[in-house]
């Protein structure tokens, strides 16, 4: 329950610094000084009183007094300035946008700057953000050959020396060579907390092809999955388009017997949730021997999708029929007039549809999770879920793996944004 | 004209047709051409970066049996992940070889999911070193028997010691060569070991009862309690001795300051180099075998000591019940080689299994896993075998010069001819979870132990009654189902046949066009009949039924509803309260997300495409790659955890409140959940923007002549016009929040646990673990059902209840 009001208090007290601040911007711009100072020394009351209490029904009961007051205020005093106004709920609106959008973007540059990482930054704190590795000799080396990193070894608590690690020895001392110009002094012994590690800004780029190595080998590096995702949904876009608008076509246009009925059917077939078929459908995908095939995930598709074909028929439905009049005096029959003529109409439609078709193809998980168990035949996300499972001590290469998964849609959704905005808009559905 | 462009369609057509026979035919990738070698497919065990030793010895063999080649790269697919196995099995593709954890041979067995190795054993005899019962433990042999028949052969074993820390000993002021022996001595060492700090947090704790790895099947035993009765069919898992064994556990989980405070410091451990034991941070551990590994490779400076752990001092006596026994009890676990059914190569896998077993793979091994070892500086502890005589040799061939860690490898390999073993029955895996639970339970007070033990109890018993009841219900006939089904499709068809008859006449044209549309909706028909309507009334029958797949189905009546609300009620209540729960407060929240991001875009502000961009691209990442990554964000840790970092960083230090453990707790499981919906939140604000944009501005005009204040226009002319939006997407929303499944199978711990405490445990994913782990497909049919029917429920009363809130332009009737 604290949980609760916490998450109320910080809410109410983060909104009310915000309408405080751009309350005191807009005043300072329309230079009405004596309401940007009360602005100000209401949110610095504000901030007085949330770091000094430390009460969530404090801070809630403050929030709730300053802010309507500081609007109050503004409103008076500006009730002929409606520029005044303007200002306010821009600068409001700007920082607001401003802030809600850096905090939506940074779980991606923690999941870039993670994937970066090498394993001793993974777990401090404070948290690391610009990735650093130990830095290398150039001539020293370890006594495995590799170049010898460094580090500082503090003698006699003031002295800081430069140091090559050359050996890890099985007692968990470390051995090092001093890197003195000129002087050739004998390698020792020392404890990790002797030293201190030298790092330089680098990110470990090696992460992402050390996370491929970890996978097996019949899937060439992760490429396996990439291409059963990519045959995957190619497949079920197509699938979707192809027999969802010629079933709905069927539905909106051609008479025939069972229409009615058969449409309340598919209406119906929605509500039920995907959970009871699940199992019998399974059973039949065994007796077809397509258990660990890629089969039982795109065929389906080939049979249209209710919902799809629910969207595409209002939408046959909103053609004038005088264009399908046209098509028949010119002998084109029902198929070709659906073909030729009506397919191009809904572009949009369907540009909707395959968007979605795809979106969910690609992001498919159950499927694949009761289907595949071979790992030639797994798909990005059933693969990344595995990953996960063997390798949640590792972040650096879960999170190369994760970016690697993310990056081909990101890469699409900026060459058909236009498709995506209007796609959503359509067909209804949001964010899923 | 005409004609050529139909016949060309036609021809591009049949062009599709065959290329999607040949894909369904062919989807598998490049087909090998037939390779002399046979491969070996193996799962469960792992090759990776360190296991120099298991390489060795797949090489070895490889190389003395070139007519062979073993595949032991599946990701993650078997071992520990019984859905992949059952699924690959019923589904005729099983692995050659599954390296099982032992006390789940049972639940396999039973089910026919393994082949009986009888046959191999019997030939063995007369080989040279033939593989025999002798060869083993008796706890590693006994646990792969069932019913008498050997189901797969032990590789490697482990049990349980006591470690201490001698060095907080020395400081405690207790003598590092006398560790506790009697657990009233454990319980006082361990409050003399505690450290607090001056703000009451831990600093050092002595010792946490199931931390590490004990479980109360080690209290329970040691007190001499035991879990299922000889002949299997009784579930004793509330005996008097376990109960004590409960009460135990529980009062030192009290005595050092209360479950809740100890979980807490306990979820702060981490693993490897910064283990608790190894720093310091808890002075005495149960833990198994394997952590002598740990050890030598993250601490091997450590100034440790390894004892068998405390019992009941009647049992150091010899006294009472315990006359006669054993004074110290441990009990092992392992991993074995089991062949499934169906298995392709079942020869081939017994010669694998014949050479993993044997001394001279195990010295194999060893030396190579010793050799990466020193190379990386750490010293090599074998991993104990099953085996007595690989045992002895390894101990041989790879003295440590660590006397400490020798020491320790000593005990633990002498304890093991006298270990204890779970009980081997088909419901190992409910019984294990059963017992966790009553744990859980108990030493949070939500139960007393004796209460917890006995629901516990009961719940299993029922388990176990109606699996002895299960052969003698009669079989699943299909015939009845099949007959009425024909009966009425025929009647149905007649029906139409005389209706179709009749509307469309002898006009030919009408003809055609009724035939067209049947042909251009035949897809969609076909498909409905065969993965909708098929499947829906198959879903029906199973409901009533019990199946688990590997044997036919038998007809069980009600008995699945019975128990879905009578036994079970308390999962399937506690699966849809959390489902309500996260609509409750998700959608509310990520539909005020989405609309107040659309109305500040709304507002025609600098730069309104790198926002809009900003705030949609989250909800277009894939629903594994976020979950994943919002794992790592909500690590309860605060140095891995980016937003308890944050946390530790402002609220801890300004006002003491600690960062709560998200995912890893139960209270803060759901809030993770929602706050990670609402990063893709933003989707939404495409469909408040387009919604937003219909509104038309005379309204808002209008509204303003009026003398509507901001917040006014929005209560009175936003909102109702947004209303069939808010609408469409509550029903979406409901619909879909009672649909989770696949963050929470991930978030949850990846195989489908429910979270902590059940708390994220969701309908689908209570379905799923029915269907696919315990192999109850009828009851989870019947689960389907029940979700069905509370959505249709609440579909059905948001839309009746449409009428007095959502206000449509359209309606002036």
């Amino acid at each position: 329950m604290t949980a609760l009001v916490w998450l109320i208090a910080i809410i109410l007290g983060l909104v009310a610094v915000v309408v405080l601040v751009s309350a005191s911007i807009a005043s300072a711009r329309v230079q009405k000084w004596p309401m940007c100072a009360v602005s100000a020394a209401f949110t610095l009351a504000l901030v007085g009183v949330v770091l000094l209490s430390r009460n969530p029904y404090v801070i809630c009961a403050v929030s709730v007094l300053l802010a309507p007051i500081a609007l109050f205020v503004v409103k008076k005093t500006t009730r002929n300035s409606a520029q005044a106004e303007q200002v306010t709920r821009l600068s409001a609106a700007h920082i607001t946008l401003m802030v809600g959008s850096l905090m939506f973007l940074i779980p991606f540059a923690w999941l870039i700057s993670t994937s970066l990482k090498s394993d001793d930054e993974q777990a401090v704190f404070p948290p690391v953000w610009i990735p650093t590795q130990q830095i290398t000799s150039d001539t020293t080396k370890t006594t495995e050959g590799e170049p010898a990193p460094l580090s500082w070894y503090l003698k006699d608590s003031a002295k800081q020396q430069k140091v090559a690690e050359i050996a890890d020895l099985p007692s968990g001392e470390i051995r090092v060579q001093p890197i003195e110009s000129g002087t050739n002094v004998k390698p020792f012994d020392v404890t990790r907390e002797q030293l201190t590690k030298i790092r330089a800004v680098s990110p470990r780029w090696k992460n992402y092809s050390e996370a491929l190595t970890f996978l097996p080998p019949e899937t060439n590096y992760g490429l396996t999955f990439l291409g059963n995702t990519l045959f995957l949904t190619i497949l079920t876009a197509l699938g979707t388009i192809l027999s969802s608008s010629m079933v709905a076509y069927a539905f909106a246009r051609l008479v025939w017997p069972g229409k009615n009925l058969l449409f309340v059917v598919l209406l119906a077939t929605m509500m039920v949730p995907g959970a009871v078929t699940m199992m019998p459908q399974f059973l039949i995908f065994r007796s077809l021997g397509w258990i660990d095939t890629l089969n039982p995930l795109w065929v389906p598709a080939f049979f249209g999708s209710a919902f799809n074909i629910f969207l595409l028929r209002q939408f046959f439905m909103s053609i004038p029929t005088e264009l399908e009049d046209a098509a028949k005096i010119d002998g084109c029959g029902p198929f070709t007039t659906y073909w030729r003529i009506m397919l191009p109409q809904v572009k949009p439609a369907l540009a909707a549809v395959s968007i979605s078709a795809v979106m969910g193809a690609w992001n498919n998980f159950q499927g694949p999770l009761i289907y595949l168990s071979s790992p030639e035949r797994m798909t990005l996300a059933y693969g990344l879920q595995l990953y996960q499972q063997q390798h949640s001590g590792d972040p650096g290469l879960l999170m190369a793996a994760s970016t690697m998964v993310v990056l081909p849609i990101i890469v699409l959704f900026f060459f058909t944004q236009r498709y995506f905005i209007e796609g959503v808009s359509l067909s209804g559905l949001g964010g899923r | 004209m005409e004609i050529s462009f139909c016949q060309s369609l036609r021809t591009r057509a049949l062009a599709c047709v065959s290329l999607l026979t040949a894909l369904v035919g062919g989807t598998a990738p490049s087909q090998a051409q037939q390779a002399p070698k046979t491969k070996l497919i193996v799962w469960g065990l792992q090759s990776g970066a360190e296991t120099a030793g298991l390489d060795a010895q797949v090489a070895e063999f490889e190389k003395r049996n070139p007519d062979i080649d073993v595949s032991l790269l599946s990701l993650g697919a078997g071992g520990m992940n019984p859905q992949k196995l059952l699924t690959s099995i019923v589904g005729g593709a099983p692995p050659d070889l599954i390296n099982q954890d032992r006390f789940t041979i049972g639940d396999w067995a039973s089910r026919d999911a393994f082949e009986p190795l009888d046959k191999f054993l019997a030939a063995e005899k007369g080989q040279k070193s033939p593989i025999k019962a002798s060869d083993f433990y008796t706890a590693a042999w006994n646990e792969s028997l069932y019913k008498g028949h050997a189901y797969a052969i032990p590789t490697d074993i482990d049990d349980r010691v006591l470690y201490y820390n001698r060095k907080v000993f020395r400081e405690a002021g207790l003598d590092p060569n006398k560790p506790p022996r009697t657990w009233e001595e454990l319980k006082e060492y361990a409050k003399k070991l505690t450290k607090m700090r001056k703000d009451g947090t831990f600093e050092r704790i002595g010792f946490i009862p199931n931390y590490g790895n004990s479980w109360l099947y080690l209290y329970s035993w040691q007190n001499g309690g035991d879990f299922l009765s000889p002949d299997g069919r009784k579930c004793t898992l509330d005996n008097p001795q376990s109960v004590g064994a409960l009460q135990y556990m529980t009062d030192m989980y009290d005595a050092l300051g209360g479950y809740d405070k100890v979980n807490i410091f306990q979820s702060g451990f981490q693993g490897a180099e910064q283990d608790p034991f190894f720093t310091g941070k808890i002075a005495m551990v149960i833990n198994g075998s394997w952590n002598l590994g740990g050890i030598a490779r993250y601490a091997p400076d450590l100034d440790f000591g390894v004892a068998p752990a405390p019992v009941p001092e009647a049992r150091l006596k010899g006294e009472g019940i315990f006359k006669g026994q054993a004074p110290y009890i441990t009990w092992s676990g392992g991993f074995s080689l089991a062949i499934p059914r169906g298995a392709k190569h079942p020869q081939q896998a017994w010669r694998f299994i014949k050479w993993m077993t044997s001394v001279e793979s195990a010295l194999i091994g060893g030396k190579a896993q010793q050799a990466f070892n020193k190379a990386k500086g750490r010293p090599f502890v074998f991993t104990l075998s099953a085996s007595p005589a690989v045992n002895d040799q390894m101990l041989k061939s790879f003295p440590l010069s660590n006397a400490r860690l020798q020491g320790g490898q000593k005990t633990v390999v002498e304890l093991l001819p006298a270990a204890k073993y779970r009980p081997v029955t088909f419901i190992g895996q409910t019984l294990w979870d059963a017992h966790v639970r009553a744990f859980e339970r108990a030493c949070q007070h939500v139960l007393s132990p004796k209460a917890a033990l006995t629901e516990q109890t009961n719940l299993v018993q029922k388990e176990l009654n109606r699996a002895f009841e299960r052969d003698n219900l009669p079989l699943l006939s299909f015939t009845w189902p099949i007959i009425i089904i024909a009966a009425l499709s025929i009647g149905g068809l007649a029906f139409g046949g005389v209706r179709i008859k009749k509307q469309v006449g002898n006009s030919p044209m009408a003809r055609r066009e009724a035939l067209t549309g049947y042909l251009m909706a035949a897809p969609w028909i076909v498909g409905f009949l065969l993965l909708t309507a098929g499947p829906i009334i198959a879903s029906i029958l199973l409901a009533f039924s019990d199946y688990d797949v590997l044997h036919a189905p038998r007809y069980a009546g009600l008995s699945n509803f019975q128990f879905l609300f009578t036994d079970d009620r308390e999962l399937i209540g506690k699966a849809f309260y959390n489902a309500f729960y996260l609509a409750a407060f998700g959608i509310p929240l990520g539909m005020a997300t989405g609309l107040a991001i659309a109305m500040l875009l709304n507002m025609k502000v600098k730069g309104m495409n790198w926002y809009r961009t900003a705030f949609y691209i989250p909800s277009i990442v894939p629903g594994i790659a976020s979950a994943v990554l919002w794992a790592w964000i909500l690590a309860g840790d605060p140095s891995k955890g980016l937003l308890n970092a944050l946390w530790n960083a402002t609220l801890t230090q300004w006002f003491g409140v600690l960062p709560p453990g998200w995912f890893g707790v139960a209270d803060w499981a759901k809030p993770g959940l929602i706050v990670q919906g609402l990063w893709g939140a933003g989707g939404g604000m495409i469909l408040w923007l387009a919604g937003l944009q219909g509104i038309p501005t005379t309204l808002y005009e209008a509204a303003q002549i009026d003398g509507a204040s901001r917040w006014s226009q929005f209560r009175h002319v936003t909102l109702p016009m947004l209303s069939p939006y808010i609408f469409f997407n509550f029903i979406m929303g409901t619909i879909g929040a009672l649909q989770e499944f696949d963050r929470v199978y991930v978030l949850g711990g990846g195989s489908g646990s429910g979270g902590p405490l059940d708390s994220m445990m969701v309908p689908v994913l209570f379905l799923f673990k029915n269907a696919f782990q315990y192999f109850k497909m009828g009851y989870a049919s019947a689960i389907a059902w029940v979700v069905f029917v509370v959505i249709l429920a609440l579909a059905l009363l948001q839309l009746w209840a449409q009428k007095y809130w959502v206000h449509y332009e359209t309606d002036k009737r």
